[in-house]
């Protein structure tokens, strides 16, 4: 862009309204997620509120969870630690399963626990927005889309959604879909070969703490890699490689070798739980520790010609990746280990990698034998035609236009394809109104990476000219889209759950008094005081009578 | 596992951060990597052994590791090798290496294939490499132990520390294999590399390279735990890095060079004594030269580290009093003309010939090899002439040193060593003519065909079979059913064991994280395995010079744990006994099996006379002891020695005699309470006896027989009892018969001269809470025994006056049924009888009707009485026998 263009007065007026648009989708979205979970009664959607809140509060008892359909380790965890910060400062008196069964009234702690647990995915949403326009920043350096991407995200119906309860898909989509990438992006970028390293390793820890939340996250990981594969390609078909060949091969394999080592330690110290891991999974993890220690040996190959020299650098990336993937793990035994007990942390690690790592026997109980993908597909697509339609559209503009950096097409494509390959995956399973997120947010940032595509377009076709009138347009009618979020959002959430009507129905019961994926002590807690389940429906009716008590 | 593959993981990649700063090309960077990994564990191993810390797996790894990364970085500040200059020679043909690679490729995946699904099976290791190492592991320290095979305390050790390294971390056993295959690997690296640095072309170099690894000795050794490929690769790289300080007079080279002499002259003795030589003659030929000084000063340290990481060893030895050449004395494991049997490889194996990696030959490579080396030691006078008087010598040494006891991969270093040499001799004559190339590709496709043979039909670890899906490769031959019970749960094995060429190991590989030591004192808070030739069990005096003798006195009112008789393993004159002492037996109630002292005897050397006998299983708190004494033809005794403890004593037998008789008498009472005898000379009428447990327990003992263990009962007729079964020992139940009937009767034929039955028995009940037997002698009631619970044995051992003629013995099934007793009821409670009385009602069942509507919630209480009737058992598991002994005795 010309300098003297980005310093004229209409162009500070059009920068000044997208900073400001930007700021009033932040604010409005925020305040959307506060108005309706301040209208929502908290014995809403316990499917997942009261096992994570009942987890958490094990968690900083030191008590191991139970592991069910998902590995959520990471959620459970944050949330964990948010209920301690929030206790330090005097917010919230309970804040683990000890004080929750010293209450007189353990019923009564509930509400502002969720009321916390609603608060903690509101500032997830919100870091989302933000990593998702980081994303946008280190691949375009333009504020325009960055703010678009904000603008857009803040428009989200599958994205905040997650802000109103709380879900392990969207910490998996952040971490995996965006940071990871993130990373992944700055490591085909670097040019010196630790800086790649590291963001490479970085991205797979990522992915790995995506992993750890919702099993679909590993998928990221073939996601970074393939974007490996295409900038390596782009930069030999560019013949812009950066400088990072001189990077010995063997220091560049420690790392992989480490995560190995890292790995290995972590098994050795479950050696006690073998039984709890089962066969299978214990020779996964020997067999991945060593096979991604060992892989990095390639690059000692003595004078590879060219194709080789290429298959080994991807060999290498690889190794780099699923390390960091890898190291996840122990990384995350490590950060029980310091709000849990040896025995408490190993034992919910253990329960964690075998499903996660052997998750066939469970998967097969939950994925439909003959899914009807098509159908499943279009329930995604009809809750976000626009977003759909015009990500599809813009890609396939920008990818039309010759002036469009192939790298930034590239990533656009592979945002879409990832997006798209996704949701057909998790089609398998009935959950639209939880699941949109993988496709709205990769879309969403496919639409904010095409318009700025199309601006790089208009400046080098006119390098005098200034910022298109219709780039104005754009924000507005984004915005103007964000505007219509409440309803959008309000009717997608009572879509979701019909359990506002009183008495409370037999699944809302189950979840808040008895269901046997609650820890132990919770379970204890409950039944000590309030006896069997009707006694319990009895206390709840009297509790939740006065209207005052539901929100 | 974990532990080890961290180990590896850590040990791969500081080595390789360690070679790439010693040398420049991949090859040697591997090789340098594979020797720095090597003398680490050899390192490791001496500094953990000098503190007795060698067993434990956290202390290996973490020195282990310390000393990698210590290397890793010392070397960092070294200047990198220089990197290969213009002057690197043409690699080989493209055509060559498009059709070796897919061969070689083909046959390590087979290879894997092997070493992954076998465990290690070869004899020679199971009898002494492993368990070498396992009672390295067991003592803390390379120390010698108490055995009778020197080769598991005087050979060089460190290829046994290799294994080491596997088996401290408690890794699967096909770990073990892997040593060897990634030494196989880089013996193919070495065999490259040394022939280019022989002067002889990239083409015919890589041609004999994978000749050599083809060969079916060679590659029959790269799936295999024998030490013989790992030395002669050992060789290689110090031929090599020789040859390449030679080239470049780098002192790192010369360093590498000395590290891989030492590994080869820590591993094998023939090893050092070639090196020893070698040097010797290179130090000779050297100092004539002017600039001798300078040659030899890069090697000062190098041969230290030599020095330090080959010798201890021998240090160890000498610190024994043993010079290590005790080894080449021992009696040919395999005989002489063995050795010709699987020479030729292409035969394929029949029903009796054993094809495995210990007679698997060279075949037409051998030959080839042979004749080339032949030729170069005549004609050539350059590097590959001193490779071939290398392979030369070895072989001599080989010949002297097992004289006929040959074994085809004992020639593999040499067969390793001759072959670079000999590849410069083809690439300079033969190979450039179309009959050498003929020549060479015949011997090659017999090679290949050979092998191709030896892997699918091997008799050790063939492939054919693993290509089905449903195979299971065996593992380390099963061990009885009662030994496996028995061991599984010690986590601390002493072995005691008389046997020079003993598969131990099997023992030791089948508990997690169990010790074992050797020594012959028995170790009293650890289970003691006794380890015996079954030969001995029916010995005399006079086979004592070939076989030691043993004998077991039963003492049946033993009141501590002894010896147990576990099983017999293996046939013929290699047929071994085994018992088992448990830990602590002082303080431990013995079982029906364990009430059993073992005497042992040996032949002092040199001697006729002296004897040292070795007593187990008599412990302090029976309060008995043993008497050895003679018995003459006319009954009289001579006193020979009196044993009061377990241990070693050594008597002088001057005078002749019959039986040399061994008394357990209680040392209150002064009464025989066990006995047994060793004859002088063994009764050419009388057939040797099978191990029988119930022994006599005395020499005025008519007849004895085990109606549960015996195999032949000597006339005694029983009924009732079900054929023998188990052991059990999942549920902890040793061999049993079934009484499946409520009586069991047992008729004694007539016996002249019969005045006392000594019966014991050891029974349960299985499907009852309780029970009842009525025990019969010719008829009349001798005792009622009432048995508690399911689980619950009852012992017994009794005296039995025997009328003359036949006798009966019956145990019979008196279990009643038992009900109410309202009788009873109705006397305690008076008020209650008063009222049914009154109401005249029927007595009992007015009773039961009250009961059950009042007096059960006033707190009132019935009493069971006996009923008339038997109660019979569910499915007529009426008892279980575990032991019915009968002994009947003469008059004294």
């Amino acid at each position: 862009m010309n300098p003297a263009s980005l310093s004229s007065p209409s162009n500070r007026l059009h920068r000044t309204m997208v900073l400001s648009l930007a700021i009033a989708a932040l604010v409005f979205a925020w305040v959307r997620m506060a108005t309706i979970a301040e209208v929502d009664p908290w014995y809403r959607n316990t499917d997942m509120n009261i096992h994570n809140m009942a987890d958490a509060l094990a968690i900083n008892s030191s008590h191991s969870p139970n592991t069910i359909d998902q590995p959520n380790l990471s959620v459970k965890f944050l949330l964990a630690l948010d209920f301690r910060v929030r206790h330090e400062l005097g917010l919230l008196p309970v804040w683990n399963m000890q004080k929750f069964g010293q209450s007189p009234e353990p019923l009564h702690e509930i509400p502002p626990l969720i009321r916390a647990l609603k608060m903690h995915s509101r500032m997830l949403v919100l870091l989302v927005i933000l990593a998702a326009a980081g994303l946008t920043y280190v691949v375009t350096r333009e504020t325009d889309s960055v703010c678009l991407t904000v603008i857009l995200l803040c428009g989200s119906t599958g994205l905040l959604f997650h802000g109103l309860l709380l879900r392990p898909e969207l910490l998996c989509v952040g971490l995996g879909n965006v940071l990871a990438l993130l990373c992944s992006w700055q490591s085909t970028r670097a040019t010196r070969w630790r800086a790649k390293s590291m963001w490479l390793f970085a991205a797979g820890i990522l992915v790995g703490l995506a992993t750890l939340a919702k099993l679909p996250g590993v998928c990221f990981l073939a996601l970074c890699y393939t974007w490996c594969w295409l900038a390596a390609l782009i930069d030999r078909a560019e013949n812009s490689i950066p400088a990072r060949a001189a990077a010995p091969g063997f220091w560049q394999g420690l790392l992989p070798a480490l995560a190995g080592v890292f790995m290995l330690w972590l098994l050795s110290h479950l050696a006690g739980y073998h039984d709890l891991l089962g066969e299978v999974v214990v020779s996964r993890l020997r067999a991945a520790a060593v096979l991604v220690g060992l892989l990095p040996l390639l690059s000692l190959w003595p004078r590879p010609n060219h194709l080789l020299r290429f298959f080994i650098d991807r060999s290498r990336e690889l190794a780099i990746l699923a390390a960091g993937s890898l190291a996840a793990l122990p990384l995350a035994y490590l950060l029980l280990r310091t709000v849990m007990s040896e025995t408490a942390a190993s034992t919910y690690m253990a329960r964690t990698l075998s499903f996660l790592i052997n998750p066939g026997p469970t998967m097969k109980l939950f994925l439909s034998d003959k899914p009807d993908l098509l159908g499943e597909f279009m329930i995604f697509f009809k809750e976000s035609p626009v977003v759909c339609a015009g990500a599809i559209t813009a890609a396939i503009v920008v990818c039309l236009l010759g002036n469009v950096p192939l790298r930034l097409r590239a990533f656009i494509l592979l945002l879409l394809a990832g997006a798209f390959g996704l949701i057909l995956l998790m089609c398998r399973r009935y959950f639209s109104d939880q699941y949109s997120i993988f496709l709205q947010v990769p879309l969403l940032l496919a639409l904010a990476l095409s318009f700025s595509g199309l601006g790089i377009w208009w400046r080098r076709r006119r390098p005098a000219a200034g910022v298109h009138w219709t780039a104005s347009m754009v924000f507005i009618a984004a915005f103007a889209l964000t505007l219509t979020l409440y309803v959008r959002m309000k009717s997608k959430y009572s879509y979701d759950q019909d359990d506002v009507p009183m008495p409370v129905n037999d699944l809302t019961l189950t979840f808040i008094f008895d269901h046997d994926a609650h820890p132990g002590s919770y379970l204890e807690i409950m039944k000590s005081r309030y006896g069997n389940r009707e006694q319990f429906a009895r206390s709840l009716d009297a509790y939740l009578a006065n209207p005052t008590n539901r929100h | 596992m974990d532990l080890f593959l961290l180990h590896f993981l850590l040990l791969v990649w500081l080595s390789l951060g360690a070679a790439r700063q010693l040398t420049d090309r991949l090859g040697d960077i591997l090789l340098a990597a594979a020797l720095l990994a090597w003398g680490n564990v050899v390192a490791t191993s001496l500094l953990l052994s000098g503190f007795n810390l060698l067993g434990d797996g956290a202390w290996f790894l973490g020195v282990s590791g310390l000393l990698a990364g210590l290397t890793c970085l010392g070397l960092q500040r070294l200047v990198p090798a220089p990197s290969a200059g213009p002057s690197e020679p043409p690699g080989p043909s493209r055509w060559l290496v498009g059709v070796l690679a897919p061969i070689l490729t083909l046959l390590a995946g087979a290879c894997f294939a092997l070493v992954y699904a076998y465990e290690p099976n070869n004899a020679d290791s199971l009898s002494y490499h492993l368990p070498r190492a396992m009672y390295y592991l067991g003592q803390g320290s390379l120390n010698h132990f108490d055995v009778a095979d020197p080769r598991q305390t005087q050979l060089p050790f460190n290829y046994n520390l290799l294994q080491l390294f596997v088996l401290v971390h408690g890794a699967p056993l096909p770990c073990l294999n892997f040593i060897n295959l990634c030494a196989w690997s880089a013996g193919g690296i070495a065999l490259y590399r040394l022939g280019l640095l022989c002067g002889a072309e990239a083409s015919p170099t890589l041609l004999i390279s994978l000749l050599t690894l083809v060969t079916t000795g060679v590659i029959a050794q790269a799936a295999t735990t024998t030490p013989e490929l790992a030395v002669g690769v050992a060789l290689l790289c110090a031929a090599m890095f020789f040859l390449r300080w030679r080239q470049d007079r780098l002192s790192r080279n010369a360093w590498l060079a000395g590290l891989a002499a030492s590994l080869a002259m820590g591993s094998d003795l023939r090893a050092a004594l070639l090196f020893i030589a070698g040097a010797s003659g290179w130090l000779l030929w050297v100092r004539r030269r002017p600039d001798a000084r300078s040659v030899l000063r890069p090697w000062r340290a190098p041969l230290l580290l030599a020095t330090g990481l080959a010798l201890p060893f021998a240090v160890i030895n000498l610190a024994n009093g043993e010079l290590g050449f005790a080894v080449f004395g021992r009696p040919a494991d395999i005989p002489g003309r063995d050795f010709w049997t699987g020479w030729w490889p292409w035969q394929a194996p029949g029903s009796s010939v054993l094809l495995n990696e210990d007679n698997a030959g060279f075949g037409l490579t051998g030959l080839l090899f042979l004749l080339g080396a032949g030729y170069l030691a005549r004609c050539r006078r350059d590097v590959s002439s001193w490779l071939v008087w290398g392979a030369l010598a070895w072989v001599a040494g080989v010949l002297i040193c097992h004289r006929l006891s040959l074994r085809p991969r004992d020639f593999t270093p040499a067969l390793l060593l001759a072959a670079p040499a000999v590849a410069s001799l083809l690439g300079t004559a033969a190979f450039s003519r179309r009959a050498g190339r003929g020549l060479l590709a015949m011997v090659a496709l017999t090679a290949l065909w050979s092998t191709g043979v030896y892997l699918l039909k091997n008799t050790s670890r063939p492939l054919a079979p693993m290509l089905h899906a449903s195979f299971v490769p065996p593992g380390v031959p099963n061990l009885p059913l009662l030994v496996e019970h028995r061991m599984t749960g010690q986590p601390w094995v002493n072995v005691d064991t008389d046997a020079a060429d003993e598969s131990i190991f099997p023992f030791m590989s089948r508990g997690r994280g169990q010790r074992f030591t050797s020594r012959s004192t028995l170790e009293p808070g650890a289970y003691n395995l006794l380890s015996r030739p079954a030969a001995g069990r029916n010995a005399t005096w006079s086979t004592l010079d070939q076989t030691p003798a043993y004998v077991l006195v039963p003492v049946e009112s033993k009141r501590t744990a002894g010896v147990e008789f576990l099983a017999t393993i293996g046939a013929g004159s290699a047929a071994r006994d085994y018992l088992g002492l448990g830990p602590h037996p002082g303080e431990t109630t013995p079982i029906s099996s364990n009430r059993t002292l073992l005497v042992t005897l040996y032949r002092m050397a040199g001697s006729k006379e002296l004897v040292r006998i070795k007593l187990a299983g008599l412990n302090p708190a029976d309060q008995a002891h043993l008497v050895v004494a003679l018995q003459h033809d006319d009954g009289s005794n001579n006193h020979v020695a009196t044993i009061t403890a377990d241990g070693e004593t050594t008597v002088a037998i001057t005078r002749p005699f019959r039986v040399l008789v061994f008394r357990a008498v209680d040392s209150g009472t002064g009464a025989d309470i066990g006995s047994a005898g060793l004859e002088h000379q063994a009764n050419s009428t009388t057939e040797a006896k099978p191990l029988d447990p119930t022994r006599a327990s005395s020499i005025s003992s008519l007849f004895v027989t085990d109606i549960v263990l015996s195999r032949s009962h000597g006339g005694i007729v029983c009924e009732g009892l079900l054929p023998v079964e188990g052991p059990f020992p999942q549920w902890d139940i040793p061999y049993i018969r079934w009484a499946r009937e409520p009586l069991v009767r047992l008729h004694l034929p007539p016996t002249e001269g019969f005045t006392r039955l000594q019966l014991a028995f050891s029974f349960r009940l299985h499907v009852r809470q309780r029970g009842q037997v009525a025990l019969y002698f010719n008829g009349q009631l001798v005792r009622h025994y009432t048995l508690e619970g399911q689980l619950n044995w009852v012992d017994e051992t009794l005296d039995l006056p025997p009328q003359a003629g036949a006798n009966i013995l019956e145990f019979r099934d008196a279990t009643h049924k038992t009900g109410p007793d309202w009788a009873e009821y109705l006397e305690r409670y008076p008020d209650v009888k008063n009222h049914l009385l009154s109401a005249n009602l029927p007595l009992e069942p007015g009773a039961e009707s009250h009961f059950e509507n009042k007096g059960r919630a006033e707190g009132r209480t019935v009493k069971m009485r006996e009923l008339p009737e038997l109660e019979p058992a569910y499915q007529s598991y009426y008892f279980m026998f575990r032991k019915l002994r009968l002994e009947g005795f003469k008059a004294p």
